[in-house]
């Protein structure tokens, strides 16, 4: 299995694809810029550099002296392609081994492979076949198997209809592409697949059909809306007024054409001023039988030229097994409708019609052995290259200069660097002693560059150094950092308590900016005294938030409210933290559309005697609670210290009590820093308790929820929980309770979504609701909704006694709905 | 940085959707302020990891990988995007120092010679 060759290549016309058979299966490799399976077989040559694919392709019709396409149509013929700008030229065979070359690239798996299969028409003839294996050898492979395209596409299709007899049968492969028409009568001769007769148009295709669109849909409409001389031709011309718009709308005509594949109509909508310098905002309608009406004479000429072959060989359309469609034209339903009616038999969509023939060439490539025996050329052996580079590291600019020096056998040699995000590639440059590039830079970002020295034939040469790294923008200076986490304090509806959110971490470059989107948990009543919080406190965020330095405090009062705001408003926040470390807190409430901002700064400290009473009083309440629980706990030295405290606290509470709201002495901010320590004290005494109970949680809703799983869950079910326990080691040695506290809820949904389903639970659901009768809102309701439970409870109607606990539930009252929300404020905002 | 990335494509289409919406009311005005609830729903696409870029006025050149480019008009020099008809498309990975993204959808743009000055 492993001599096969595995790797099949659709050397195409216009687009180009490689594959590779494994285990069963074809992968089709992808483009690493872009993702796209196809590389268009275009080849460039501009600015001293070689550009293949979809960059080339940009220059097509605009540089047509120094960017080639088409070139597939002149393999083995003598002809050549001057290059304007390289002053020589370049045979089809090279260009052909440049686009081999470049798919090469796409192999993600670190292989290279010397043996392929390359597709080729049905129409080539012995030169042209012997030029495709040398453009092979050209690019590299040591061994290279021809396979007709037609034949690969039908392999295609029997790979995947495993169970076709195609036993003394024959069919037509009917490829229609983005610029070229195939057909090929395809039969088994003495067991083998035999292409036996084809034909073909060089230059029709999908992308005519798109100009058809704006030809002859799109443009009469527009002559009616405006004042228009000449639209047409002003669009074509590369000199016209609407040449801009002709392009335009050419892609928009190609996503409409894919679109009336599903649906029956599409619109394109665009913008254009017209002679009279009118704009024009026209959508124009494409109805599918408008678009069927103007490709038909070009769908029944392919008819017609199939027709020739069956005439040819004297065969009638039902002789015909199945006409096998392949080619991204055929997705168009009218081209598979228009030939099944002119030629009465049925065709087959079976395989998708862009990959299908490089699908097919993979499977023909799994079933022949790679034999080297007879290498066409020896690997050119990698030279000792030295090289010395130079560039800035950092830079504010959005450009910089790279520079390196080469030592050593370069000769025929190539250099390409790309940048990683996939948005920059020098394209093969020929590797001289001295090479300079601009490599344009992303924004506020560390920019990785790849550097790599290819052979003549596209293999890596060894040298010790293979990336460039640029730090763009704010990465770039040593720019101040955050000496601790700036988090956002929020009402843990849960617990009952306040949990920490940050904002920005620890060593965040400075100036930042973040948003938060948030919740407001109570509602606040306009005009009333009642207020929204919004706290920022400094230090880790794992702390209780009496633990850190509160930094900034914006409170939105019921006073300043122009209407109510409801519980569940939400409210968005934006920080903005600058060099100098002020921080602006803008709070935008969605519903009554106001805003509210505040800049801090940190010499001006923002503590309202307001909140530091009600902050020294949830710390004598946190101190009560926490003896408590080590009481329980018999942790007596634990129950000692927190005694300790609570002189302090009560201390903090008596001089509180005598502040004004108004005070003006620094009396407040002594204060606050004595809370603030005290609060300390008691998250150091109580942290490591805290932790450990979440993570005993943890492993106790892990043990139900893994038994559950494995007894009832489904397949989703199954992969949520492995996603949980795989990312364990994140949050189980954690310091932040918040990321255990969230896996832990995690599991629980999980046991919630499979216990929901389970007769018991329903029951046990539909009883505890029962019990609450007396106080459901619509007692007649609710009697019969009982009545109709038990009966279903009896029938082990299980769905429909979800059905009605659910209506149950909605009876009941809301605060009985909201148990577990009543609790203390802190902020208002969770 | 070996990345291999699949993008639901519904996640694309609902981006392009956004940058059209936002591109209307840039044209149109934005009496009703939906201005505000686009840029939230562009929050939420970049904690999924999502982000658009759109390459609008930007200038053009062959080594640029992160455009489907054709050019209108004569020239090939000095290229400028005038027409953008989908926005490029990064998945942006916030872990360890700095960022790193990766082009997921390349914008597909008109652009032009820029005029001389």
């Amino acid at each position: 299995m492993n001599n096969m060759i595995n790797f099949g290549i659709d050397l195409g016309t216009t687009n180009s694809l490689i594959t590779k058979f494994n285990k069963g299966t074809v992968e089709v490799f992808k483009n690493p810029n872009g993702f796209k399976e196809t590389l268009p077989s275009v080849v460039g040559f501009r600015n001293d550099r070689i550009l293949v694919g979809e960059q080339a392709k940009t220059y097509m019709e605009k540089d047509h002296k120094s960017v080639v396409s088409r070139f597939k149509r002149k393999m083995g013929t003598t002809e050549s392609f001057k290059i304007k700008s390289l002053g020589q030229s370049k045979t089809p065979i090279e260009l052909s081994a440049f686009v081999l070359k470049e798919l090469k690239t796409f192999i993600h798996t670190g292989e290279s492979p010397e043996a392929v299969v390359i597709t080729i028409p049905a129409s080539f003839d012995m030169l042209q076949s012997n030029a495709t294996k040398e453009a092979g050898y050209a690019a590299g492979f040591k061994q290279v198997v021809l396979l007709q395209e037609p034949i690969a596409a039908s392999l295609a299709y029997a790979n995947k209809e495993k169970n076709l007899d195609l036993k003394n049968s024959q069919w037509i492969v009917y490829d229609l592409g983005g610029g070229t028409f195939d057909v090929a009568l395809v039969k088994i001769v003495e067991g083998e697949l035999k292409v036996v007769d084809h034909e073909g148009d060089n230059y029709l295709g999908g992308s005519d059909f798109d100009a058809f669109i704006v030809e002859r849909i799109i443009a009469p409409q527009l002559e009616k809306k405006g004042k228009f001389a000449d639209l047409v031709a002003q669009m074509k011309s590369e000199a016209g007024k609407h040449n801009r718009l002709w392009h335009y709308l050419l892609h928009q005509a190609e996503q409409a054409k894919i679109e009336l594949s599903n649906k029956t109509s599409s619109e394109i909508e665009f913008s254009v001023e017209d002679d009279e310098g009118k704009i024009l905002d026209p959508i124009i309608a494409i109805t599918r039988s408008e678009y069927e009406g103007i490709i038909k004479e070009a769908i029944d000429n392919t008819a017609e030229m199939l027709k020739k072959i069956l005439t040819r060989n004297s065969l009638r359309p039902q002789d015909l097994k199945f006409v096998l469609m392949v080619g991204g034209a055929t997705y168009t339903p009218f081209v598979r409708k228009r030939i099944e009616e002119l030629l009465g038999i049925a065709v087959n969509t079976g395989i998708d019609p862009t990959n299908a023939i490089a699908v097919g060439a993979a499977y023909f490539a799994a079933t022949k052995e790679i034999d080297l025996s007879k290498p066409s050329e020896k690997p050119s052996a990698p030279s000792a290259l030295k090289i010395k580079v130079s560039y800035n590291r950092a830079s504010q600019e959005r450009e910089e200069m790279f520079s390196a020096k080469v030592d050593g056998e370069f000769a025929g040699m190539f250099y390409r660097i790309t940048r990683e995000d996939g948005g920059y590639d020098s394209g093969l440059k020929k590797l001289t002693a001295r090479i300079v590039e601009d490599l344009p830079l992303q924004e506020d970002a560390f920019n990785h560059f790849t550097f790599k020295i290819l052979d003549s034939a596209n293999n890596l040469v060894a040298i010790d150094f293979d990336s460039i790294q640029i730090a763009q923008g704010k990465y770039s200076v040593a720019g101040q950092m955050l000496p601790e986490d700036l988090s956002l304090v929020k009402d843990d509806l849960n617990t009952g308590d306040t949990k920490l959110e940050r904002i920005f971490a620890k060593n965040s470059v400075l100036p930042a900016k973040a948003k938060k989107l948030v919740d407001v948990s109570k509602t606040i009543v306009h005009g009333s005294d009642d207020e929204i919080r919004v706290i920022v406190v400094e230090g880790p965020s794992e702390n209780h938030f009496s633990a850190n330095k509160t930094v900034g405090y914006l409170a939105i009062s019921g006073k300043g409210l122009k209407r109510d705001i409801h519980r569940g408003t939400e409210i968005d926040l934006t920080f903005e933290l600058s060099e100098s470390r002020d921080l602006t807190v803008h709070a935008y409430v969605n519903s009554s559309g106001q805003e509210f901002s505040q800049i801090f700064n940190p010499t001006f400290r923002e503590v309202p005697v307001k909140m530091l009473t009600q902050e020294i009083q949830l710390l004598e309440t946190r101190l009560d609670d926490e003896k408590a629980e080590a009481m329980d706990n018999e942790n007596y030295e634990v129950v000692e210290k927190l005694e300790k405290l609570r002189a302090p606290v009560q201390e903090l509470q008596g001089e509180v009590m005598l502040l004004t709201l108004d005070d003006v002495t620094d009396s407040r901010y002594k204060l606050e820093d004595r809370k603030r320590k005290i609060a300390q004290e008691l998250n150091q005494l109580t942290a490591g308790k805290h932790l450990e109970k979440l993570r005993g949680e943890y492993a106790a809703v892990k043990t139900d929820v893994t038994a559950l799983v494995s007894q009832s869950g489904n397949d989703h079910e199954r992969r949520q929980l492995s996603e949980v326990v795989a990312r364990e080691h994140t949050f189980l040695n954690s310091t932040n309770p918040q990321k255990l506290e969230e896996a832990t809820e995690q599991l629980r949904r999980i046991s919630f979504q499979i216990l929901r389903r389970t007769p018991d639970f329903l029951v046990g659901w539909f009883q505890h609701l029962t019990s609450k009768r007396e106080m459901l809102n619509d007692q007649v309701q609710a009697k019969n909704l009982i009545e109709a439970g038990k009966r279903h409870i009896t029938a082990e109607d299980f769905d429909r006694l979800a059905e009605v606990n659910g209506r149950l539930h909605s009876l009941l009252p809301q605060e009985e709905k909201d148990s577990k929300e009543m609790q203390r404020f802190v902020t208002g905002i969770s | 940085m070996e990345i291999k990335f699949q993008v639901p494509k519904s996640i694309l289409v609902a981006l392009n959707q956004l940058y059209e919406i936002e591109q209307k009311l840039k044209k149109n005005g934005d009496a009703s302020g939906v201005q505000r609830n686009i840029v939230k729903m562009k929050d939420a696409f970049e904690e999924l990891g999502f982000a658009y870029e759109d390459p609008m006025g930007q200038p053009f050149k062959e080594t640029r990988t992160d455009l489907e480019a054709t050019i209108s008009g004569a020239g090939t020099e000095n290229l400028v995007v005038v027409e953008v008809i989908k926005p490029i498309v990064r998945a942006v990975l916030r872990d360890g120092p700095g960022e790193f993204s990766k082009v997921v959808q390349k914008g597909i743009v008109v652009v032009e010679s820029r005029k001389e000055q």
